[in-house]
């Protein structure tokens, strides 16, 4: 056996890597900074700002604004669900923690799932939304389809490689004394990986909210379908009575989560 | 016979490891296996729990051949051998009354196991083993907050939960100090001898395998180097078993290597 410290060279390239990669990319994407600071940019901003307050807090408004905050929450939520009962069983399904390592399993099995959640996760929220309101016509049914899809797919993913890289020796301890396959994860792997998973399903959670927002905008109806409107009819205090309620959201979200994971570690 | 290995031989990664392996062990016996550090003593006790399957030879356990049992025959069998692991294999944030009833998943149907969860059924029977290994306070604790030495009581108080016909044990007692790990291989004894299962212990311990096991096998860099009743065990025979492995002057102090260390070692 050779101890080896790991070459020099090859040390240098991978420091170097990353900031090559980052300079490209922006050439990439184009991105001009004196533009954004020139008085036309400055004053166009400063008015749409000052157009923000106050927030508009008329009765009809704020009707409509409860009514959107409610339906963007329970698509977040709905759609989580939606996409746990996708991402759960195809993570499982898709992973050698369940499957072992039976050859034929995993190429029956495996990798057409995960081909499947790579579809479904490739393919981003928005874009479902978009391909989905042609289907089922404008509003939240939309959004929650499109959240549970492609969330469906990431969860799926995460859970798989979650549990794929947790110790696997108690759950083979339990496999050679007999145990089934899901007893021996439920009691080998999940122990361990819970923390891992909730945490994960909780900050998609409060990415769920985040997007449910934004899909919206494409007509898949909440808080993103109003902002939509308001922004067309050039309205700031509309727009920032409904930034407000989403800032309160995302705080109540990270509230949430943050809660969750204290109670978990 | 209870295991019967014959000329069994086995490579992991390209590497011999254990080369014409025979052994017998009849119903109820008790035997240590002894040798230096890379013998092959966990390798034989992987043959013997069915995780390794022998590349030539032929391994018998309970009168089946697990290499060719189909998946539920196997499991059947597998319900009567108990490992218990030099390093327990106890996920950190499960409490020690779900480590030990652990021990029958494979005798009780999936949704009792996965109940047991939120409502243990056999608390009682659990905590009499965690009593056996002198653990009682220990049992809503996870195994994370236990020191090295209780969770290897822990992953023993598994196996006397499980109740199989076969024990295996690699160096149990490896993390206990000496007093106590005589004593836990005494519970081991104790309970074989009940139940007339066999016991086979890997043994880092010379004394201790001289002093409580009727019967000592040597290993020795992958081969059974002797198999005799320990009144025929002679110093001479001892000397060569371990003649160049320097750890052998103290083999009472062996220190676990990975027990106690947090980034290898287990997370329980």
């Amino acid at each position: 056996m050779r101890l080896r410290h790991p070459p020099l060279l090859r040390g240098l390239l991978q420091t170097l890597a990353l900031p090559l990669l980052l300079w490209l990319l922006l050439l990439g994407s184009q991105l001009n900074f004196a533009e954004l600071f020139t008085p036309g940019t400055l004053a166009t901003l400063g008015k749409f700002l000052a157009d923000f307050f106050p927030p508009s807090h008329d009765a009809f408004f704020l009707k409509s604004l409860g009514e959107a905050t409610i339906t963007t929450v329970a698509v977040a939520n709905l759609g989580m669900l939606l996409a746990f009962a996708i991402g759960a069983p195809l993570a499982l399904l898709s992973s050698r923690v369940l499957l072992g390592d039976s050859p034929l399993l995993l190429a029956v099995l495996a990798t057409p799932i995960r081909a499947l959640l790579l579809l479904l996760r490739g393919v981003p929220e928005l874009v479902w939304a978009l391909l989905l309101v042609r289907v089922v016509g404008l509003g939240s049914p939309a959004a929650l389809l499109a959240l549970g899809l492609a969330y469906g797919g990431m969860l799926g993913k995460v859970y798989a490689e979650i549990l794929e890289s947790q110790p696997q020796a108690p759950l083979q301890a339990l496999r050679h004394a007999g145990s089934g396959r899901i007893a021996a994860l439920v009691y080998g792997l999940l122990p361990n990986a819970l923390p891992e998973l909730v945490s994960y399903t909780v900050y998609r959670w409060e990415c769920a909210i985040r997007a449910s927002a934004v899909m919206g905008l494409v007509g898949a109806g909440g808080l993103g379908q109003l902002m939509d409107t308001s922004v067309r009819m050039l309205n700031g205090g509309e727009v920032g009575a409904i930034l407000l309620v989403f800032m309160v959201l995302v705080l109540l979200t990270e509230m949430v989560s943050w809660l969750v994971r204290k109670v978990l570690a | 016979m209870s295991l019967s290995v014959e000329r069994a031989s086995l490579k992991l990664g390209g590497k011999a490891i254990l080369q014409d392996i025979d052994l017998q062990l009849a119903q109820g016996e008790q035997v240590a296996l002894i040798g230096p550090s890379g013998a092959g003593k966990t390798s034989l006790l992987g043959l013997a729990n069915s995780s390794h399957t022998p590349d030539s030879g032929r391994v018998t356990v309970l009168g089946q051949q697990p290499a060719r049992l189909g998946a539920r025959a196997l499991k059947v069998l597998r319900s009567e051998i108990g490992s218990v692991y030099q390093v327990p294999p106890l996920p950190g944030r499960q409490r020690a009354i779900h480590a030990v009833g652990a021990g029958q998943l494979a005798r009780q149907p999936l949704w009792r196991s996965l109940l047991d969860l939120w409502w243990p059924a056999q608390t009682a029977a659990i905590a009499a083993c965690l009593r056996q290994v002198a653990l009682p306070e220990v049992l809503y604790q996870r195994c994370g907050e236990l020191s090295g030495g209780q969770r290897q009581r822990v992953g023993i108080a598994r196996m006397l939960y499980q109740a199989p016909q076969l024990l295996l044990a690699d160096e149990p007692v490896s993390a206990l100090d000496p007093l106590q790990g005589r004593q836990m291989l005494q519970v081991l004894q104790d309970d074989a001898r009940s139940r007339n299962a066999t016991l086979l212990v890997s043994l880092h311990a010379v004394d201790l395998a001289l002093e409580l096991f009727p019967r000592v096998i040597g290993l020795r860099q992958g081969r059974v180097l002797f198999d005799l009743p320990t009144a025929e065990v002679t110093p001479a025979l001892l000397q060569a078993l371990y003649a160049g492995d320097e750890t052998v002057a103290a083999p009472a102090l062996d220190i676990p290597v990975f027990a106690g260390s947090s980034v290898s070692g287990p997370r329980c």
